[in-house]
């Protein structure tokens, strides 16, 4: 249990979630209510697909998809 | 090795993989579209964003091969807060890979930036600033010798544009879409190329990434909120919804673009003010200018 950091980067800012019923990245962006499709997600810098595993020890980075005009 | 991305078909790629796919992928469009011909300079559209970063790229790659130098051209049309930010990234990055990158700025060139324009003129941001650009864009493409223009268009700009264009009633502007476009010749217009056209923004995304170049994933100011943006949110959530959505869409565009061409392209003459190619007798850059010039 705890809390997972995520830091949105199109927003500049970190929000902290309850990391229950958290277990993947795809639980994540539900919960935030982001469509997968707009976004690339990094776990600890990585590059990492929706089903990848998920913890509070984790730092985790949102991209949005969507630049330029 | 960990795994980057799924396509549609569920197959799975590591780094190494994803970005042998997405190289390979824009280099087959280079390919099955004539986009590089013997004795073509190809003069990268630039904006320091993820797009145009990544076609600078493929294209600096496959000329170093050849001997032969890339340029890039950046037009600065001074929106604050955004386009400093991807000029400081553009010039890193064009030193980085030794591409020589020439700055226009529409302040110098024509007396004022979209800012200015805008608080004289109340037409659509994007329409002011997307007449600059083109104009400024083809107009310095003929000064540095270009033979074509590579933008860094992509599957969802391009399906967004379609389907804007359908429902703006405006299906003639359709017709100067697709992979290669200046289909019309023309001596002073050069032609423009999108070898990330069957890229999506997310694998765009993903590689820039991937491969550490720095960019700003930020969205102009004027960008939100506007007529594409509502047609970008729709497509990603049938996309979601239905895989395949954003594919389906440029494949029976693509199928029915040589259909279109034919009925609804139209010729282009040079203006009679400026003299630049233009579809009218007086091109849209000298229609604003001289509305400009008319507001005190």
């Amino acid at each position: 249990m705890g809390k997972i950091k995520v830091y949105l980067e199109r927003d500049e800012k970190t929000l902290e979630i309850e990391s229950s019923g958290i277990k993947t990245i795809s639980d994540l962006l539900k919960k935030l209510e982001i469509n997968p499709i707009t976004v690339v997600v990094t776990k600890n810098n990585e590059v990492s697909i929706e089903q990848t595993e998920i913890s509070s020890k984790d730092i985790i980075k949102i991209i949005s998809v969507v630049s330029g005009g | 090795m960990s795994i980057v991305y799924i396509d549609q078909s569920k197959k799975e790629y590591t780094k190494a993989q994803f970005i042998r796919y997405f190289e390979a992928k824009a280099q087959r469009t280079i390919r099955k579209y004539n986009m590089l011909e013997k004795g073509d300079k190809i003069l990268v559209a630039m904006s320091g964003g993820k797009d145009s970063v990544a076609t600078a790229h493929i294209f600096n790659k496959i000329l170093s091969k050849r001997g032969e130098k890339l340029q890039a051209l950046l037009i600065d049309e001074g929106i604050p807060g955004y386009r400093d930010l991807t000029i400081k990234d553009a010039k890193k990055f064009c030193k980085d890979e030794n591409i020589e990158l020439t700055i226009v700025s529409t302040k110098k060139e024509f007396k004022f930036g979209l800012m200015d324009a805008l608080k004289k003129l109340k037409d659509n941001p994007c329409t002011i600033c997307g007449t600059m650009r083109r104009y400024l864009l083809n107009k310095y493409a003929q000064k540095l010798k270009a033979t074509k223009v590579a933008t860094g268009h992509n599957l969802d700009d391009e399906a967004q544009t379609v389907l804007m264009n359908q429902y703006k009633g405006n299906v003639s502007l359709s017709s100067k879409l697709g992979p290669i476009t200046g289909i019309v010749e023309h001596e002073k217009f050069i032609k423009r190329i999108k070898p990330l056209y069957f890229l999506t923004e997310k694998e765009v995304t993903i590689y820039t990434t991937l491969k550490g170049f720095q960019v700003n994933f930020i969205e102009c100011p004027n960008a939100k909120d506007n007529f594409r943006s509502t047609i970008r949110d729709q497509l990603n959530d049938l996309e979601h919804r239905f895989a395949g959505t954003k594919n389906g869409l440029i494949n029976s565009f693509i199928e029915q673009l040589p259909k279109l061409r034919k009925t609804k392209l139209n010729a282009i003459l040079n203006c009679k003010s400026c003299s630049e190619p233009s579809t009218k007798d007086i091109c849209t850059m000298c229609i604003i200018l001289k509305k400009y010039d008319s507001k005190v």
